[in-house]
């Protein structure tokens, strides 16, 4: 169950990647590219918890999955401050 | 360590639904309604996971639930954006 | 599509190509008399405006393919768009600007680097350019 839902916000997180990512290569506004790339960080977060969970269980990953996120949040935050208009 | 990256993107998060709501005000656009409201659920969250151990993220419901409840309003406010007239 | 009773083309034509109001207006005045071609002066004085403006915004114009310019003997402008798809924007525009004049001149003055229409813009699934 908590797999399911880790796998569905991890698509979720891409597919708003690739559409804010998409959208940068054509309006070219810097926000975008920002929000872009936080989603790919809350991606890859999804999907280490999906890792942690189901694979590598020996492994804690607990910090380590946390990373991306609080980079994705971080980048997003400078975005909405410098380039949102 | 931990607790510090929660407290961090439960912050993070926090600001960037405030800009989210600015952003729902300006352009009375209902996506940034929906975005807001899911990156303040993404808070929340990230708030608890701070004051829990770290297991609690993916085995306990209420953790999970309120980040599925965060997806699926970002899902809901892509498809109504998709569904509305203009 | 129509937001605002605007068709969307026209919105689209409106935040790609004009910038001003007096934009606009000399864009519709050598659009309703598309056979002849004008001097900055007569439109200057038709709209009650500065003609060196009048001339620069004409040439603003040429500069985006929606008229064409004669240089003999001081310069004259005519109505000639590129695309023949703007024939019909433009058209449209002009329907547009005399039954909702306010929200044409409000689509002016939107930003034009307008950040937060294009986050928006960016979940439209239908690849809608130009939001």
């Amino acid at each position: 169950m908590a797999k399911a839902v880790f796998v569905l916000c991890a698509l979720t997180s891409l597919v708003c990647a690739v559409l804010l990512l998409r959208g940068y290569g054509r309006s070219h506004s810097r926000l975008l590219l920002w929000s872009g790339l936080c989603f790919v960080g809350l991606a890859i977060n999804n999907g280490m918890l999906v890792l942690d969970r189901a694979i590598l269980t020996e492994v804690d990953l607990s910090v380590w999955r946390q990373l991306p996120a609080v980079a994705g949040v971080t980048l997003l935050l400078y975005g909405l401050v410098w380039d949102a208009d | 360590m931990r607790p510090m990256l929660h407290g961090a993107i439960a912050m993070g998060s926090f600001v960037a639904g405030l800009f989210f709501l600015r952003f729902y005000r300006v352009s009375r656009d209902a996506l940034f309604a929906f975005f807001g409201a899911a990156f303040w659920l993404l808070a929340v969250n990230n708030a608890a996971l701070a004051m829990t151990d770290p297991q609690a993220e993916t085995r306990v419901l209420a953790f999970y639930g309120l980040r599925l409840l965060a997806f699926l309003l970002i899902i809901v406010g892509i498809i109504q954006k998709n569904r509305a007239p203009s | 599509m129509k937001r605002r009773g605007i068709p969307r083309e026209v919105e689209t034509f409106i935040k790609d190509h004009l910038s001003s109001v007096a934009q606009l207006e000399i864009l519709l005045l050598i659009h309703a008399q598309q056979e002849a071609f004008h001097s900055p002066e007569e439109v200057a004085e038709q709209l009650r405006i500065e003609p060196g403006w009048a001339a620069a915004e004409m040439e603003r114009l040429c500069g985006h393919g929606l008229c064409e310019v004669q240089r003999d003997n001081g310069d004259r402008y005519r109505f000639s768009p590129d695309d023949p798809r703007h024939a019909t924007v433009v058209d449209d525009l002009a329907t547009a600007f005399s039954t909702h004049r306010v929200s044409v001149i409000t689509l002016i003055f939107s930003t034009p680097s307008d950040s937060i229409g294009s986050f928006a813009d960016a979940f439209k699934l239908r690849g809608d350019r130009d939001g």
